[in-house]
């Protein structure tokens, strides 16, 4: 299987070498590996999958991009790796969110996101607040107060104290004085059976795992965790900010990075690669499917945009009392 | 193997544990143990390790006051038996072992088929005193199966060598 | 659609051509990946999941579920033949599937493996078929003080792994609740024993542990005992290939309790296949009439664990189905598949596209067939492995071994890990500390401590919630129970072996 997929893949890569090798001052002549943080399956390997399935089915490069799974410690053994491949044109790596915190709370995490090369952002990954159907919180407000007259009394299911959700949480605690605790499950199924089983009062649903739950009358939601709001995600659930609480949203981007001090030919190279990538009917069907915005950020600006997301995680951090290391 | 007046392995081992949970129980206490969003990431380590102690220090104590007139666990009883009419098999299991965990730097250095080759040779020439022809014939064909069924054939990324090779 | 129907229907489209052959297809992959340590069914379904985009969504499916339980039935072979589980689930298989083998009954031990896991995984099937809709609303009952209660249940189960001497069982265990801490504290984020190593973070993997604690000592147990031909007694003549009559009729029980239990734990999110092989063994050595003899190769100490994780596929796709909630790393993606097809797993999913539905569930009761058809012949060519000399055998065992740790980890530190546990075990074999309980300690304590810090930051710091609620309750008089039954057993055995020593 594994033997007839990769036959596959040179023929392509030869087919698409013969027609593309003149367009472009630079083209990769080795296989493309893509660092991820995760293993397979898990957000940022089924992210990477996807964005290489749109350069395959687009015939978009002329070479071969594989997943390449470092995991261990969050994101530190990934951007490690990637830091060490300096000057490396035929390594990438798919970033999320965590690649900025861990910098900012782990020893380990020596390299910071803003040293490797940057190409594009890809993806902002929406979100929902929502609750169990039959709760009595209609809206954010009601959620809110409640906290505020009794705190510790509800809950919000979560993963680390680290992701998007949690962030969020020590956010709006911040401004508004209401206080929950978290609870942290690994898994997203847990959480949701904590939700589903009445178990917790509410939790952060990302895009990718809405579902049905919303139309078949299991969960209600209560805000859009997005700076505007998102086709995909039902019409009549305001975003936070117009359910009253102005405050800074933290994002889920995912895009892509180089290796330190890659050639500028290179990095040429990909950033007009993944300018195409957003442009075709099979990302727009992706990103459909998976509930994703696509929000891409040219390479010019990418570097600012991750310094702010950094200093943005950095306060909602501080303000969590979680140790602030960088 | 065990001494009439102690049974060393015992001492050795419960020693060795209750230094473990010594260890355990203070490098807990620098984490929250009680937070006021629950139990911090020390409560439970430090429940464990309280009961670790006092069964370590318990066997520690049973060691020193000699071998225990009850039968040992009849597996660890059954190998006694095995090995003690050879007393060269001890020194071949550990070498196997050590054969093992050089390994892991050689595959660092030179990739997996050299290691896998040397820990092939090593257990067929030296451990089992195969003739030196059997030996590089089983270890090369060994290495060479092993990394076409997973580099190959599934696709598994293998050790690759700092100096070429995988 | 009531059940029989739609049961008819799904039929139909299973038994369709091409979907009987990607069926087949997929439940020959998951056999193979089953057998090779560190290629799991998550990974490789990942991999192949591009390859299947362009499929009908039905026969995709189909396939991709076919690796899911296939692995499950593979796991098993290396675990009773070489102490070296493939798969986690089958870790506890090598307690008496192995012992089994050194007796010369490995052929009937594989026997046992197929057929339990058909049988377990036929009737977890059925439940999934009939009782889904109850059975997912008992698993959202499911709170942090129950797999609490559970995770407790499973520790008590230790007593009756324990060998002669409680206090090392006890150490064994405490052990393994210690390396099941190591790496990144889920709640704080907080690093715990990683001793600055950032291959350490994200904790121990559990097949490095289970491959050197077993095969790795196993080896070099061997070699010291100086068993210079052959590992283990080959079987002869057909009769030594399948199990006889009696092996079956001790067996009976475990058919039924690994079918149940495997699915009962299978269905609830938090807990999965290796701790559900896990339970069903405690379960099947508590009820025997003879638990002195688990660990010496008695078939049904197999037949239960195998049973277990095979019923668990059914278990763990019911609330995929039913709610659109996966419990474990493989259901996660089976369920990203079926999204990226556009079918939507959870409550509509039954009336909405019966031919998903009801295709899947049927082609379950297809596969386990097939899987029972393509496992017993395979017995006889399996069990030639035997024949290979051990100079050549053990070497493949470690290299298998080590492509296994290097491929889980990605770097050499777990491939030197698997020899530091190795070391571990052998010298764990040698001073008398029993194996098992510290990988139930590692299998355990991990979710344990989680259930515990949920539950209690659930109720504010408040212990009551733990003991409180109903189905915690009835679990931790079940914890009590096990852990006396045996203790006072041992209590009077003690007393009458050596009057003048205090009991342990």
């Amino acid at each position: 299987m594994a033997v007839l997929k990769r036959l596959a893949g040179a023929m392509l890569a030869l087919c698409a070498g013969l027609g593309a090798a003149h367009a472009e001052d630079w083209t990769p002549r080795r296989t493309v590996n893509v660092v991820v943080h995760t293993g397979p399956g898990a957000g940022g390997d089924a992210f990477a999958r996807a964005v290489i399935n749109v350069i395959e089915k687009e015939k978009l490069s002329p070479a071969r991009f594989v997943v390449v799974n470092k995991t261990g410690g969050g994101s530190t053994n990934a951007i490690n790796f990637v830091a060490s491949k300096e000057g490396d044109d035929t390594t990438l790596a798919v970033y999320a969110s965590n690649w900025t915190t861990d910098y900012l709370v782990q020893k380990d995490a020596t390299t910071s996101l803003q040293s490797l090369t940057p190409l594009a952002n890809l993806i902002f990954e929406p979100a929902l607040l929502v609750v169990r159907a039959d709760s009595p919180f209609k809206t954010l407000k009601d959620f809110i107060d409640a906290a505020k007259a009794a705190p510790n009394k509800y809950k919000q299911a979560g993963g680390t104290p680290l992701g998007r959700d949690a962030m969020l949480r020590h956010i709006l605690v911040a401004n508004t004085g209401a206080q929950w605790p978290l609870i942290s499950f690994p898994s997203g199924g847990e959480r949701l059976s904590a939700i589903l089983g009445g178990h917790v009062e509410t939790l952060v649903l990302d895009g990718s795992e809405v579902g049905d739950f919303i139309e078949s009358g299991k969960l209600r939601a209560l805000a859009q965790v997005s700076d505007e709001r998102i086709p995909t995600f039902p019409k009549d659930v305001p975003t936070i900010k117009e359910a009253g609480y102005d405050i800074r949203i933290p994002l889920q981007p995912r895009g892509i990075v180089g290796p330190p001090k890659m050639s500028p030919a290179a990095a040429e190279y990909y950033r007009k690669l993944f300018a195409k990538v957003v442009e075709t009917p099979s990302w727009k069907k992706y990103v459909e499917e998976t509930r994703v915005q696509t929000s891409y950020i040219a390479a010019n600006d990418l570097a600012d945009f991750l310094a702010k997301i950094a200093d943005g995680t950095r306060s909602a951090l501080k303000s969590a009392n979680i140790e602030v290391i960088r | 193997m065990l001494s009439q007046k102690l049974a060393l392995g015992d001492v050795i081992s419960g020693l060795i544990l209750a230094l473990l949970s010594v260890y355990i129980i203070s490098a807990s206490l620098h984490w929250s143990v009680l937070g006021e969003m629950g139990p911090g990431p020390g409560f439970f380590p430090i429940i464990y390790a309280a009961v670790m102690l006092p069964a370590a220090l318990w066997l520690f104590l049973r060691g020193m006051r000699g071998p225990r007139p009850v039968a040992a666990p009849p597996e660890a009883a059954e190998d006694d038996a095995e090995a003690d009419g050879e007393g060269g098999g001890t020194q071949a299991a550990l070498a196997t072992w050590l054969a093992l965990a050089v390994t892991v730097p050689v595959m660092s250095l030179a990739g997996f088929a050299a290691g896998c080759f040397g820990l092939s040779f090593f257990v067929a020439k030296i451990v089992f005193r195969r003739p030196l022809l059997a030996s590089l014939i089983s270890s090369a064909s060994i290495a060479l199966g092993l990394y076409v069924l997973f580099q190959v054939l599934l696709d598994i990324d293998l050790p690759a060598g700092l100096i070429g090779g995988r | 659609m009531d059940v029989l129907s739609g049961l008819a229907h799904g039929f139909g489209v299973a038994l369709a051509p091409a979907n009987l052959m990607w069926c087949f297809v997929g439940c020959f992959l998951g056999t193979v990946i089953g057998i090779i340590p560190g290629l799991g069914p998550a990974a490789t379904i990942a991999i192949l999941l591009p390859v299947t985009y362009n499929m009908d969504p039905t026969g995709g499916i189909i396939m991709l579920c076919g690796i899911y339980y296939g692995a499950k039935y593979g796991g098993s072979t290396t675990s009773i033949l070489l102490k070296m589980p493939g798969e986690a689930s089958s870790v506890i298989s090598c307690m008496d599937g192995y012992e089994m083998a050194r007796k010369g009954r490995a052929g009937p031990a594989l026997g046992i493996a197929a057929i339990s896991s058909f049988v377990a995984g036929t009737v977890g099937v059925v439940l999934l078929s009939f009782l889904a809709p109850p059975i997912a609303d008992f698993a959202l009952s499911f709170s942090s003080p129950e797999y609490f209660a559970l995770m407790l249940m499973g520790l008590s189960l230790v007593v009756l792994l324990a060998g002669d001497d409680l206090v090392k069982t006890m150490l064994s265990l405490l052990l393994g609740l210690w390396l099941t801490s190591i790496g990144t504290d889920l709640f704080t984020a907080q690093t715990r024993f990683t001793f600055g190593q950032t291959s350490l973070l994200d904790g121990i993997d559990f097949m490095s542990l289970a491959i050197g604690v077993f095969a790795i000592s196993e080896i070099m147990l061997s070699i010291e005992a100086r068993e210079r031909v052959r590992l283990l007694t080959i079987p002869k003549g057909f009769r030594n290939l399948l199990p006889s009559l009696e092996e079956l009729k001790a067996c009976r029980f475990a058919f039924f309790n690994g079918s149940v239990t495997g699915f009962i734990i299978g269905v609830l999110p938090g807990a999965g296949s290796t701790i559900s092989s896990f339970v069903a063994y405690g379960v099947e050595k508590a009820v025997s009439r003879h638990p002195e003899k688990f660990g010496t190769g008695v078939p049904e100490g197999l037949a239960a664990p195998e049973g277990a994780n095979n019923a668990d596929t059914g278990g763990a796709l019911l609330p995929v189905l039913t709610l659109g909630i996966p419990g474990g790393s493989s259901t996660a993606i089976l369920m990203s598949a079926l999204v990226l097809w556009g079918v939507k797993p959870g409550p509509l999913l039954m009336t909405q596209q019966p031919d998903i539905f009801w295709g899947l569930v049927a082609s379950m009761y297809v596969g386990n067939v097939v899987l029972l058809i393509m496992n017993l012949p395979l017995i006889g060519l399996f069990t030639q492995i035997l024949r290979i000399p051990l100079y050549v055998l053990f070497p493949i065992i470690m290299g298998v071994a080590i492509a296994g740790a290097y491929s889980v980890s990605g770097n050499m530190f777990g491939v030197g890990l698997l020899a530091a546990f190795g070391l571990l075990g052998y010298g764990m074999q040698k001073l008398g500390f029993p194996a098992a309980p510290l990988i139930l300690g590692f299998v355990l304590g991990d979710a344990m401590e989680r259930a515990l810090r949920q539950s209690l930051t659930m109720s504010n710091g408040d212990p009551s919630i733990l003991v409180t609620r109903p189905i915690s309750a009835v679990l931790l008089v079940l914890a009590a129970l096990i852990l006396l039954s045996p203790l006072l057993r041992r209590l009077r055995n003690r007393r009458r072996a050596a009057p003048g020593l205090p009991a342990a």
